[in-house]
Formats: structure tokens, C-alpha cells, sequence
């Protein structure tokens, strides 16, 4: 197994950071999968505490100007890494201002991601920080558990307003209960919702717009266009791991689709251009 | 004693306060006659801090001797006012220092005799004035003796390296290593053998020994010491810009950070380092040889790092206190030792200090976690309570191979 990439770019590094800044305020562990092609950062909750998946992918040739990579064989050509990304923050978060930065699989006493990066100096000398983190190699059997989430049937999907707007809302009811419902419906309303035996409060959004991806007018485009289109899909969500993960966002996202199914389950997909993050997190019965 | 601080030194004496309160609980004031000394020690006693404020960083400064001389004709140097006072309540003195920076024109530090009160003065724009009493406690010269011109190893470095260096360091990393090689100075965290290597992230920083200002490498050294105060010292260092020298020797020597290319102005400030058998080439004998040798190397330890007796009760003056001693070259922390290790064979045959202390060491100092192997340095306290402890710590260096020619 081999893996080392190469980060010159500032805005490469610093977006890379954010990145990682991003994924590691939302969990404390995750599996990075790297393949030939693209980088992932991936979570899979048990359900018992939470169960809530987490699906990061950035293409590696928008970040990386030297890249390689040699899996575990030539058919299984990919390498999964099970890291804390709290300390590849750390270690990114001093290369800021390099000139570059590598990332590399070494051997050390253990396995290690090892992050180094030539600091700039005010002479012509090389200052090198090198930071080595403990990784696990995740073996071959256990890839299975680290596929991309299904999605089933979608009800209905809606782009979110604004993160930093709902952030505010969801803050204040986080104050109040423990869970939210969250509904949408085809004519571009949706509503954040919380009670509690004192009190029930109601968040409307207006005029948002329901994409029609690929994906809906395929396979899923009988179910979407049975639908009225003032119906309402719910799913009741943990406020606290919503809230979580709408301030952990660093990015800031070219579109946030929330897809619902119906009391199963809230999918929330991040676009950009050069990074993609999906969130599922499952309903909880009320 | 009375000095008048002119208000654009106020900053840096405020900073220096906020710099040493990181270091140790209790400030330690003497007014000497070359200048207003403040000191202080943490509590387990591996770093020292030193600061001498020459007369002319005050517009005014009168060390209260001649007040003295005038009053009763045997008046000694012992009779001068040396207190300390609790970190916690000076500080409140410079607790904002950017407002310190823009409304304080000066600030006089004198002393009430009468209520026995440190008082700070700061007076203020519009004719503010801001009076601080602080309750103090008379103390003795705390001391650590320390040499930092016979070190084979100076470093010389403007802050900003030090800074930028110790930046990429995780804020709760306790100790970092200095390697010092002719073609490459690193510092690395340094990792306790206990802790699981599977949750540690190992940085470390290479630096081209061209980046320093001066480097003088006599032996391959590598150093651990603790990082919250050398962060401590960089604070205070970036805020005045000075150069600062690190002296150093080899693991389990103190390492001495001093700044003095300021006339008005010097710190010295010392660091215990960890004496780590496994990874130090001067250390390469084992724990057990040094046992063996010990009580020729007490003798040779105690000629350089400890001041004061234990034995010594607590009225008796550090000039006393040195005088009890065989040989006092070794009082003021400035002063350039005749040579930093005698050899054991030159000492043999006048052990001083009572062996079996040696047994309890681990016992009974208090805060030391066991499995540091942090030396500590000696200080001259006078006082009783402090002094068993000190020769206690006299053990603990003690047990520790000094022969530093192989």
C-alpha cells in the first residue's frame, strides 16, 4: 500500500483544510478511502448511537498536484485509513502558508498519515514541520461496511435556504426540545417544527426551489410526481446532531438539498464544485 | 524602596508579570541596588525565572538602602526589603495591558512600612490615579544557581523563529524536545512511553541552523523541557522583540533562557530538563552506574546547583547562608561559575549532605508526577519549610550521572 499526494496551491490547502475542518467537527473518528481518483471521508454510525452516515468525496486532481497511489492489490486498488480528523486538522492548520504540503502513508513505529510541509522563511532556508498521525489500516473484510449509503425512495427534495439562516433557528429551538420535524413539500415551502407540552413553535420558509435531479426524473420519478404537491413530508430529527452539523459547515456550499423520506429518513447533500458532502441522518419515531 | 515606572516601560513590566504568572503562583520582589529583581518559581520547582530591571528602566529609583544607611548605622544588606507577593493579586495590578498601554503615564511601586502593603500606583490619564495595596510576605533571595557562559551549546534566535516554531506544537502538549545537531536543530514533542501511540500525533520542525542568529554547537545535545513555559517566555519576548539565547548542555542540565541585549532590562529564565536515560548520548550509562556514584556526584552537584543549606534556620541571611558553605561562587544567578562540573575526584572526601534523603526523594516532593523524570533545580530558601524540600531535590539531581565527558 502506497499513498502520497502533494498540495502546492494556498487556496488548495486552505480549502483542503477547510475541508477537514468541516468533517472533523461533525466526528471524532472517520474512514478515509482513498482511491485512484478520489478522496473520501466517510462515517457509519451504529444505529444504536445515532446512526447517523456521513458521505465526504473531493475528486483528488482539484487538490492534489502530484498524486499516487498503489491499493492493497490491483483489483482492490484502494486504500481505507481510519483516522481522528481532528489531528489531520491540527497538522494542516500549521502548513497554512506552505509553500506545499505532502501527504503520505509511512511506516513508522505504527502506520501513520504523515503531513509535512515547508514553512516559509524569510531567507532561502528550508523550514520543514512534519506531523505523523496514527492511522489504522482498515482491512479488506471490513471495506463492506464503508460503501456508499443507499438512498431510498425520495418524497420530496428541497433546496435548503442559506445555512447560517437556519442555524440561527435551529439554535433557539434547540433551547426548547430534543427533536425537530422537519417537512417539505413540492411547492417550495418548508417548515422546522418543535413542541413541547408548553409551547409549539413553526418555522416557515417560502419560495425555495425542489430540483429535479437526474436521479428523481429516472428512477424515482413516479413517486415524485404522484405526489400533491402541497403535501407535506416529515421526519423527525435529533435537533442537537442537526444543529451540529449546520455549524460544523465550513465550506460554504454552492446548493444544500434536504431530501426527505417520509418518516424514514433526512438526506442533506452539499454541492460544490470540487467537493460533495451528504449527511443521512435516520427520523426518529415520535 | 520606591520606583516610578515611566509609561512606556509600564507595558513591558506588565508583561512581564502576565509572563511570569504563567510560571509560578508567587512573585518574589528584592530592589537591589543594580536594579529591581523579580522572580519566580512553579511549583515543582523545574523553572525559574529571573528578571532585573536596571535603575535606568525607571525614571526614578531608589532601592531603599540609602534610607537605611541614614537611619541606623547597622544597617546591612540583609536588612533590605525583599518580599513576595501572590501572583494572582499582582496581576490584577496589569490586568489589561492594551488599556494599560493607552491610559497609564507612569507607575510607582513603593512601599507602606506601616501597614506593610506593596503599593502600586498607576497614574492614569486625566488625573486618574489607581492604588493597588498588596498584602506581602518578607521572604529570603529565591535563588538558582545556574551558569549560562560555560555552556557548550548557545542558541541565539529572534522570537518570531521560536514562535513560529513552537505554533505548530498542539496547545496541550506538555514537553518538546530540542535536538541540537551541527546541520539541523529540531524540536519534537516529546511522547511519555506510557501513553498509547496509537493517539499520538508526533510532530516535528526542522530548522536550518542558518535561521539563528548565532549558533554555537559544542556537543550533539538533546533536550526535553516543558513547553507551557517556554511559551511563557516567547510571550514576553515577541511583545519586546529582543533576541533571546537559549543555553544548554545536554539532557538532565538545566537549560537557561536568558535576554539581555537590553540595557535596562535582563531575564534569565531556567528550565529543568528531563534526563532521559534511553534517548541521550551523554546519558548512555544506565540509572543503576549513577547510583553507584553517587555520593561523589552529590558532592559535585551540590557545588553547582544548590545555594543554601538546609540546615540553615530561617532568619539566617542568604549571605549567611553562602557563608556556610565551602565555597559560595556559586551565589548570584549572573555570576560566571568557575566550572560548571568539577570533577568528582576533586571533590572526594567532603560529602556534606545526609545520604539516606536520597531514598525518600520520590515520596516527598510534593507535585512530582513519578513517572517524570524531570530534575529540579536547587533554590537558596531560607525558609524552613521550603529548605527540606529543596534537599530533597538536591536528591534527585543528585542521582543523575554528570560525568559529561563521554
Amino acid at each position: 500500500m502506497k499513498f502520497r499526494g502533494k498540495l502546492v496551491d494556498v487556496g488548495c490547502i486552505q480549502h483542503f483544510t477547510r475541508i477537514v475542518g468541516t468533517v472533523s467537527k461533525m466526528i471524532k473518528t472517520c474512514v478515509l478511502r482513498i482511491t485512484i481518483d478520489k478522496l473520501y471521508f466517510i462515517l457509519t454510525e451504529q444505529t444504536v448511537s445515532g446512526g447517523v452516515q456521513i458521505w465526504c468525496e473531493l475528486p483528488q486532481g482539484h487538490f492534489f498536484d502530484e498524486y499516487a497511489m498503489e491499493g492493497v492489490s490491483a483489483e482492490d486498488n484502494e486504500i481505507f485509513l481510519e483516522l481522528a480528523p481532528e489531528n489531520l486538522l491540527r497538522a494542516m492548520k500549521t502548513t497554512q502558508s506552505a509553500k506545499w504540503v505532502k501527504l503520505k502513508l509511512t511506516k513508522k513505529h505504527i502506520p501513520c498519515l504523515t503531513v509535512e510541509g515547508d514553512l516559509p522563511t524569510i531567507g532561502s532556508h528550508q523550514r520543514l514541520v512534519v506531523h505523523d498521525i496514527p492511522v489504522s489500516v482498515v482491512a479488506r473484510r471490513h471495506w463492506q461496511d464503508y460503501q456508499e449509503p443507499l438512498m431510498p425512495e425520495i418524497d420530496v427534495s428541497i433546496a435548503m435556504p442559506q445555512i447560517r439562516l437556519l442555524r440561527n433557528v435551529i439554535d433557539k429551538m434547540k433551547n426548547l426540545s430534543n427533536y425537530v420535524v422537519i417537512s417539505a413539500n413540492k411547492n417550495g415551502e418548508m417548515k422546522l417544527q418543535v413542541e413541547t407540552d408548553m409551547v409549539s413553535i413553526s418555522t416557515h420558509f417560502l419560495d425555495l426551489i425542489n430540483p429535479t435531479t437526474r436521479r428523481d426524473s429516472n428512477s424515482q420519478s413516479s413517486s415524485q410526481s404522484d405526489r400533491d404537491p402541497s403535501e407535506f413530508a416529515e421526519g423527525r430529527i435529533d435537533i442537537r446532531r442537526f444543529s451540529q452539523f449546520l455549524s460544523s459547515q465550513q465550506v460554504n456550499p454552492q446548493r444544500v438539498v434536504c431530501n426527505i423520506v417520509e418518516n424514514k429518513m433526512v438526506h442533506f447533500y452539499l454541492i460544490n464544485e470540487d467537493v460533495s458532502l451528504q449527511y443521512f441522518m435516520p427520523a426518529v419515531a415520535s | 524602596m520606591k520606583c516610578v515606572i515611566p509609561g512606556l516601560n509600564v507595558k513591558i513590566f506588565g508583561r512581564t508579570v502576565h509572563s511570569l504568572s504563567k510560571i509560578g503562583d508567587e512573585l518574589y520582589f528584592e530592589p537591589m541596588q543594580q536594579g529591581l529583581a523579580i522572580r519566580t518559581v512553579n511549583s515543582t520547582r523545574s523553572a525559574y525565572a529571573y528578571i532585573l530591571f536596571a535603575p535606568s528602566f525607571f525614571s526614578n529609583y531608589d532601592d531603599g538602602s540609602s534610607l537605611l544607611n541614614s537611619n541606623g548605622s547597622d544597617a546591612e544588606e540583609e536588612d533590605i526589603m525583599r518580599c513576595k507577593v501572590n501572583m494572582k493579586s499582582i496581576l490584577t495590578v496589569f490586568k489589561s495591558l492594551s488599556s494599560i498601554e493607552k491610559s497609564v503615564e507612569r507607575c510607582k511601586i513603593s512601599l507602606n512600612n506601616k501597614d506593610s502593603r506593596l503599593v502600586f500606583q498607576l497614574y492614569c490619564k486625566h488625573g486618574i490615579v489607581k492604588t493597588h495595596n498588596l498584602a506581602f510576605i518578607e521572604c529570603e533571595t529565591l535563588q538558582a544557581v545556574f551558569s549560562k557562559d560555560l555552556t557548550p551549546n548557545k542558541l541565539t534566535a529572534h522570537p518570531k523563529l521560536l514562535c513560529d516554531a513552537v505554533v505548530n506544537f498542539q496547545n496541550n502538549q506538555e514537553e518538546v524536545t530540542l535536538i541540537a545537531k551541527p546541520d539541523k536543530i529540531s524540536l519534537k514533542n516529546y511522547v511519555e512511553d506510557e501513553v498509547d501511540p496509537k493517539k499520538v500525533v508526533l510532530t516535528e520542525m526542522h530548522l536550518n541552523p542558518k535561521e539563528f542568529d548565532t549558533c554555537q554547537l559544542g556537543v550533539d545535545a538533546e533536550i526535553t523541557f516543558c513547553l507551557k513555559e517556554l511559551r511563557a517566555i516567547l510571550g514576553l519576548a515577541d511583545v519586546i522583540s529582543l533576541p533571546l539565547n537559549i543555553h544548554f548542555e545536554r539532557a538532565g542540565r538545566p537549560v537557561v533562557i536568558s535576554i539581555d541585549s537590553d540595557v535596562t532590562f535582563e531575564a534569565n529564565f531556567v528550565l529543568a530538563t528531563l534526563a532521559d536515560v534511553d534517548t541521550s548520548s551523554s546519558q548512555s550509562r544506565s540509572a543503576h552506574t549513577s547510583k553507584n556514584l553517587h555520593d561523589d556526584e552529590f558532592e559535585d552537584d551540590f557545588e553547582e546547583m544548590i545555594c543554601n543549606d538546609p540546615t540553615v534556620d530561617q532568619m539566617t541571611s542568604m549571605k549567611n547562608t553562602s557563608s556556610n558553605m565551602k565555597t559560595s561562587k556559586s551565589l548570584a544567578p549572573t555570576v560566571d561559575h568557575n566550572s560548571p562540573t568539577p570533577s568528582p575526584s576533586d571533590q572526594s572526601g567532603s560529602p556534606v549532605i545526609p545520604f539516606q534523603n536520597l531514598d525518600e526523594e520520590d515520596d516527598l516532593i510534593p507535585g512530582t508526577p513519578p513517572s517524570k523524570k524531570f530534575k529540579s533545580m536547587v533554590f537558596g530558601f531560607s525558609q524552613s519549610s521550603t529548605q527540606y524540600e529543596s534537599s530533597q531535590q538536591a536528591g534527585t539531581v543528585l542521582a543523575v550521572d554528570t560525568d559529561e565527558d563521554d
